[in-house]
């Protein structure tokens, strides 16, 4: 691991100076990202923040958590036993009420216009904490129906930083060894080109043979990482626990990435736009996330994974207050809710809270840029200082006028 | 009633009772006097529907009858309905109710699982017996036996549950957890239950042997959208004889949104073969939400879309479309109530604002919807008027 | 000092004049006969003086020399036919002669327009109108300048050229719900042909860039707003409407408001003439057949007009530029399209120089494309002198190894691959009937088509659209096409003929190593390399043709092979 680790930090631009020693240290270390995207925008009153029996909080009952005092709706029931674990934002307030414009907008951190396109969150998290020496590709998307390269999320970080996404979770194109080349014929390829190369490197510029040498390393280890895909190869336990419906899927994929070091994980969950009928599908939705998060969370804090890996699972903005005739609820940026827990954040806590009826947020608002300060803050890196370098030109890699909140910071 | 169907011309508007907050539903009491509403207030509103004769000073001469400054035809005075003091008892939304068929009394359910039966003729009426955990959260549906001594139960938690009306004994239980039930009725001859699950399916049971005897695929209501499971059978009647099962509610076609095209299932109760199933509108029109049959021979159903979507309708069993449907101006109808004289109706719509216009919350600007109650007469030459 | 001072006697003093008149013009007579010869030896002279003292890499041998040249002007390497022919010949002048040649050949005009196509498209999308006004433009080595202007004012008239719309009505289209891009279509002109990106200043004057200011860009802007794909043709087309009011804009910093008509980026606004109500349409638009109409007054081609010319200095350092950097691999301006005052070429006068020329030869793309190939910059090795001395890109002190495309890629795998001798057009290997030995399930798929196999190969090897592909980037994408895919490891199946095939029935292992080496990297093995080959062949006997297919697959991955060095 450690030769393609070298390589690995040589063609990301670190110049190949890892010393086995500073390898494990940064391997201990190594920081990791699993973010969760419920698209089109989960209800905070029948999910974080419950106002039962008020005007607007709905049919649904709030329970207690395993931390006295916090309540979330009775449609988490699982998650709620896991709620020592967690923090609870409830006081996020955003600009944006439009899923097209508001879902690119969060997951860059709403910057400021700078005439450039800012990184989603995995892109940035990806380029800033450096390679790992996992030997597989550092952001990874699990989403529904197809996969493949995705490159529009890196912005002005380029191409590379993009993620390589498995539709349904299954991997993309062409990762299964070819019927006929045999495992034999494979190992025997990769170390002839392996010399080819290194022959070529011995008197040419180093750039294109460490890139070149890169992905196909890659390439040969994703390959041997089919139980990362294979569904007949994971625990019935873990497939029950995580629920066999396309989320438990996927959560439990991501799982298995985490623990094979991948950096950053998105996971994608769609139809949570319950513009009608929005108690009956919440009721739906969120108990299908609360089983496997539920159960990730659990299976990362019981492994000790927790204490390194940032966990962040949110929408594009909240869901009115207000029901609509068709009984449901519609976009709310004004006060809305996300939960994170792990690395760098505290636990068993829940920040920020909205009026009685749930129509704004009573306490300090959050926009998403304080979120971004925080979560670069709580994986060590300095938000306020750090800055990207786009041909020149310096960039805030958060917000410059929000900072991290330190109530959420460990 | 026992007049021959004949002739309907299009029901004609009484009335509107405006509401503070939304409604779940809404009946008349079996006395014709009430209409009740299940309010989502924790609350259930009454009104007084029978009112007093208009007082007619001197009868309107022919010619005077043309107002001279509009040239339209005088009105009637529109009549008021004045409201009673709500019965409070719930501490969330009133999801259903039912009035014991020979009157007196009204049982009701809410979304936290709890069951309260009262004496609605009281003047503040307060519980005759109250069970707070009837179920484990959302009661969905809450239906009386015809003859008055049971009523039955089902909802999120899957259970159906039989109990006494007398007293609120717990008699039977059928179900299991992990479904949703959303709806129940019962057979006239009072010995079959029938439920509607989210899942399309629909079961009746036999009450003397506590077990599920047939299953009817009403599958057309479900879909599994993503991971949203969409649809459910909403609403199950029978006719008056019990020899026609109406399943109301959506073909779904997409989640999240919701999208749906109301659908009507006409089931024959003999030999559980399809007789009907009628599509009632566009994607964006949504789901039947209630249906009820009319001692003339036809049904009255309200449906209830997108916003802006929804209507009530009156069909027969058989023909290829409604006899008469309403659209505009009334949207987003959720429920209805027949009078048991047959001739007045009352179905509530909604009306309010898109909910997501910049907040003026702060500045305690930040109104919900409401569920007007809209009343008409049937009208047709062979019924009188109540 | 005058000529009678220096030549007191009249008699002599005539006699010099007359000897330098003539003197004069013999120089000016070397001068123009020579001016081609001149370009390529004034561009190594300034190349090195740039250098000053430190060290330049000597000419490259033949066998790079081969690979390299076919590479850039055929879009491919050559066949083992081929390089062996180039390398035996003990010709004087054969490296001038093979850049003839291919220059004349079949393949030019398909590797410029694979190049064109991908520089100008960038992954958008694929025509086979565009695709034709490309290939044919240069089949009949139009001028660079000519080429333009067809694209800038396609004629829907001329069935040679009318593909050329669909520069224009690729970026029109609307993807999903998004507004048409015109800002988009707007940039691309700037960046493609005149070497600016403007894309700053749509908002306002650039924050760091002086030259480009808001109003080069709205005045572009406001021709490009007004055209839109005609929807009465079945082939590419874009339409404009009429042009009527000047555009307004305002900075977002300084909100003056400030108008503008059409104008070139850094040039004059042009006047919109009016015109007498129901004058405006040259051809007026015929509703029943979806015609538009054609205006009087056209934008685009004044455009057309203004831009792709000679006197428009941001043109013709683009063309220059863009010409230079096929050859050399990387522009004198970098990145290709942000040339301004604080973004100077690398050797302003190597860009002077190549721009004059080029005009002087009225744009003459083989002109050009054959002077920088005898240079001796464009030749040299791109070998390191010593590991610790590593020549910056820009200096030219080695060559720059060059990116191939995923043509030049797939082209090139089907060529080594292949059989000995090249000809024709270039295609993948015959489909094999019957399939070989390899579990299929009775549904297996068809064949893929050639159309099919170049989509896979853009689909592994190409940038994903709207990103200009300059540098090397190997991906998880084209390293797995390489491992697993079909398209790459049919090469690999023996046919008659083919690599394999020729492999298998030598008996030689060191003659194996030198027909290997010379087909697929286009040099012989060294050493080291063919003992390699021998010892891994007489250790597996038993599976010599998986060895043969291993050693052929190890060197088609190799970046010695996806590069251009």
């Amino acid at each position: 691991m450690g030769a393609s680790a070298g390589a690995a930090a040589g063609a990301m631009g670190l110049g190949g100076l890892l010393t086995p020693a500073l390898a494990d240290d940064l391997k201990k270390k190594a920081k990791q990202v699993l973010f969760i995207w419920l698209d089109g925008g989960i209800s905070q009153l029948e999910s974080w923040d419950p106002k039962p029996n008020t005007e607007f909080g709905g049919p649904f009952r709030a329970i207690p958590t395993s931390v006295p005092g916090i309540h979330v709706s009775e449609l988490l029931p699982h998650t709620a036993k896991q709620m020592q674990h967690l923090a609870i934002v409830r006081s996020l307030c955003t600009q944006d009420n439009a899923h097209s414009s508001g879902v690119e907008r969060i997951q860059r951190g709403d910057p400021k216009n700078r005439g450039v396109v800012y990184p989603y969150f995995g892109s940035a998290v990806t380029k800033l904490l450096g390679p790992n020496d996992s030997g597989l590709p550092p952001y990874v998307w699990i989403k529904p129906l197809s996969g493949g390269f995705i490159h529009k999320d890196a912005g002005f970080l380029g191409p590379k930083y993009g993620a390589l996404a498995f539709g349904d979770g299954q991997p993309p194109d062409n990762l299964l060894r070819h019927a006929s080349v045999s495992e034999q014929d494979l190992t025997e390829r990769a170390q002839l080109r392996a010399l080819a190369d290194k022959r070529y490197a011995a008197s040419h510029r180093a750039g294109p043979t460490e890139a070149n040498s890169f992905v196909f390393d890659m390439g040969l280890e994703l390959m041997k990482r089919q139980d990362l895909f294979d569904a007949s190869k994971f625990s019935p336990r873990d497939v029950e626990r995580y629920g066999t419906h396309d989320l438990g899927r996927h959560m439990l994929v991501a799982r298995k990435m985490l623990q094979a070091g991948v950096t950053f994980v998105k996971v994608n969950s769609y139809g949570w736009d319950t513009h009608g009928d929005n108690f009956n599908g919440s009721l739906s939705l969120v108990r299908k996330f609360d089983q496997p998060f539920a159960a990730m969370i659990e299976d990362l804090a019981e492994s000790g994974m927790l204490d390194n890996v940032l966990v962040i699972a949110l929408s594009e903005f909240g869901r009115t207050p207000r029901i609509n005739g068709h009984l449901g609820r519609d976009h709310w940026p004004e006060a809305w809710s996300l939960v994170m827990a792990g690395c760098g954040v505290k636990r068993g806590i829940v920040v920020g809270s909205t009026s009685d009826n749930g129509t704004y947020v009573t306490t300090e608002p959050y926009d998403i840029g304080y979120m971004f300060h925080t979560w670069f803050n709580a994986l060590g890196i300095d938000s306020l200082h750090t800055e990207y370098d786009n041909n020149g030109q310096p960039l805030p890699i958060a917000h410059e006028d929000c900072h991290p909140v330190q109530e959420l910071l460990a | 009633m026992s007049n021959a169907p004949s002739e309907f011309s299009e029901p004609q508007p009484v009335t509107v009772i405006n509401t503070e907050r939304q409604i779940s539903s809404i009946r008349f009491s079996p006395c014709g006097k009430f209409l009740f509403a299940a309010g989502r207030d924790a609350k259930i509103h009454r009104w007084n529907v029978s009112p007093p004769e208009a007082p007619v000073d001197e009868p309107v001469a022919a010619d005077e009858q043309t107002d001279p400054k509009t040239k339209k035809d005088a009105k009637l005075p529109e009549p008021v309905f004045p409201e009673l003091p709500p019965l409070s008892g719930h501490d969330c939304w009133v999801s259903t109710f039912a009035f014991h068929p020979q009157g007196e009394r009204l049982f009701s359910a809410d979304t936290w699982g709890r069951l309260i039966c009262w004496r609605y003729t009281d003047e503040a009426p307060a519980p005759l017996w109250n069970i707070a955990d009837a179920h484990d959260g959302w009661i969905r549906q809450l239906t009386v036996s015809p003859d008055g001594k049971q009523l039955a139960t089902c909802g999120m938690d899957g259970r159906i549950r039989i109990w006494s009306t007398e007293d609120g004994t717990k008699q039977n239980e059928f179900g299991a957890a992990g479904g949703d039930v959303f709806s129940l009725a019962f057979h006239p001859d009072g010995k079959s239950l029938v439920a509607g699950d989210l899942m399309g399916i629909i079961t009746h049971w036999d009450l003397a042997e506590a077990k599920s005897v047939r299953e009817f695929d009403a599958k057309i209501f479900y879909q599994l959208s993503r991971i949203q499971d969409v649809g459910g059978v909403r609403w199950l009647a029978f006719d008056a004889e019990g020899k026609t099962l109406a399943a109301a509610g959506g073909q779904p076609d997409g989640g999240g949104f919701v999208q749906a095209v109301p659908t009507l299932r006409f089931i024959n109760w003999a030999d559980g073969t399809e007789i009907q199933t009628l599509k009632l509108g566009e994607n964006q029109d949504g789901f039947v939400h209630e249906v009820a049959f009319h001692p003339q021979g036809f049904w009255i159903g309200v449906c209830s879309g997108q916003p802006g979507r929804g209507k009530y309708f009156l069909h027969r069993s058989g023909e290829e479309q409604p006899f008469f449907t309403n659209n505009k101006p009334l949207q987003n109808c959720h429920s209805l109530a027949l009078h048991p004289n047959g001739a007045r109706l009352a179905v509530i719509s909604n009306v309010g604002t898109f909910g997501q216009q910049k907040s003026m919350a702060r500045e305690g600007n930040y109104p919900g919807n409401t569920s007007p109650i809209n009343l008409f007469d049937l009208v047709s030459p062979t019924v009188e008027n109540g | 000092m005058t000529a009678s001072h220096l030549f007191p006697k009249a008699a002599i003093r005539r006699r010099v004049y007359r000897v330098l008149v003539l003197l004069v013009v013999i120089l000016a007579g070397i001068n123009a006969a020579s001016a081609g010869e001149e370009l390529s030896a004034k561009v190594d002279a300034l190349i090195a003086a740039a250098a000053k003292d430190a060290s330049i890499g000597p000419v490259c041998d033949d066998t790079t020399f081969v690979r390299r040249i076919y590479l850039d002007l055929a879009g491919r390497i050559p066949s083992s036919q081929e390089a062996a022919t180039f390398l035996a010949s003990t010709q004087a002048n054969k490296r001038s002669v093979l850049i003839d040649s291919l220059l004349a050949g079949p393949d030019y005009p398909r590797r410029m327009r694979d190049l064109f196509h991908a520089m100008l498209m960038e992954r958008r999308g694929d025509n086979a109108e565009w695709a034709k006004f490309l290939e044919t433009s240069f089949e009949a080595n139009k001028p660079w300048d000519q080429l333009v202007r067809e694209i800038l004012d396609p004629d829907p008239d001329n069935e040679a050229v009318r593909g050329a719309a669909y520069f224009h009505t690729r970026r029109l289209e609307k993807v999903g719900q998004q507004e048409t891009d015109y800002p988009g279509l707007t940039r691309d002109i700037g960046r493609l042909f005149l070497g600016v990106d403007l894309q700053c200043a749509q908002c306002h004057n650039h924050l760091f860039i002086d030259s480009y200011k808001q109003v080069d860009f709205q005045g572009l802007f406001t021709v490009y707003q007004n055209t839109f794909i005609r929807t009465d043709l079945k082939f590419p087309a874009v339409g404009e409407k009429v042009s009527s009011k000047k555009i307004e804009f305002m900075s977002v910093f300084d909100k003056e408001p400030l108008t503008t008509g059409p104008r070139i980026p850094f040039g004059q606004e042009f006047e919109i003439p009016t015109f007498e109500k129901d004058q405006e349409y040259l051809t007026p638009p015929d509703r029943k057949t979806n015609f538009p109409g054609v205006p009087r007054f056209r934008a685009l081609q004044v455009i057309a007009r203004e831009l792709a010319v000679d006197s428009n200095k941001a043109f013709v350092d683009n063309s220059a530029n863009r010409l230079w950097f096929v050859m050399m691999g990387r522009g004198l301006v970098n990145p290709l399209d942000q040339q301004h005052l604080d973004n100077p070429p690398s050797h302003p006068d190597v860009l002077q120089a190549v721009g004059e020329e080029l005009v002087a030869q009225k744009f003459d793309i083989k002109w050009l494309l054959r002077q920088l190939a005898l240079t001796e910059t464009y030749q040299r090795t791109s070998v390191l002198p010593t590991t610790d001395d590593v020549p910056s890109a820009e200096s030219y002190r080695v060559a720059n190894e060059k990116r191939l495309s995923a043509e030049q890629i797939m082209n090139s795998i089907f060529i080594a691959t292949g059989p000995r001798e090249h000809s024709g057009s270039v295609e993948p290997p015959p489909a094999i009937s019957p399939p070989p030995a390899v579990e299929t399930t009775s549904d297996a798929k068809p064949a893929p088509t050639a159309d099919e196999i170049r989509a896979a190969f853009v689909k592994a090897f190409g940038n994903v659209p709207q990103d200009p592909e300059i540098e090397f980037s190997p991906s998880l994408k084209s390293s797995l096409f390489v491992l697993n895919d079909p398209a790459v490891l049919d090469c690999l199946t023996p046919r008659p003929g083919n690599l394999v095939d020729r492999l298998m029935n030598e008996a030689d292992s060191s003659a194996v190593a030198d027909e290997l080496y010379l087909s697929v990297l286009t040099r012989r093995p060294t050493d080291e390399e063919r003992t390699e080959v021998t010892d891994y062949l007489s250790k597996n006997e038993s599976r010599r043709q998986t060895v043969i297919t291993n050693l052929a697959w190890s060197l088609l991955a190799s970046t010695e092979f996806c590069l251009n060095h």
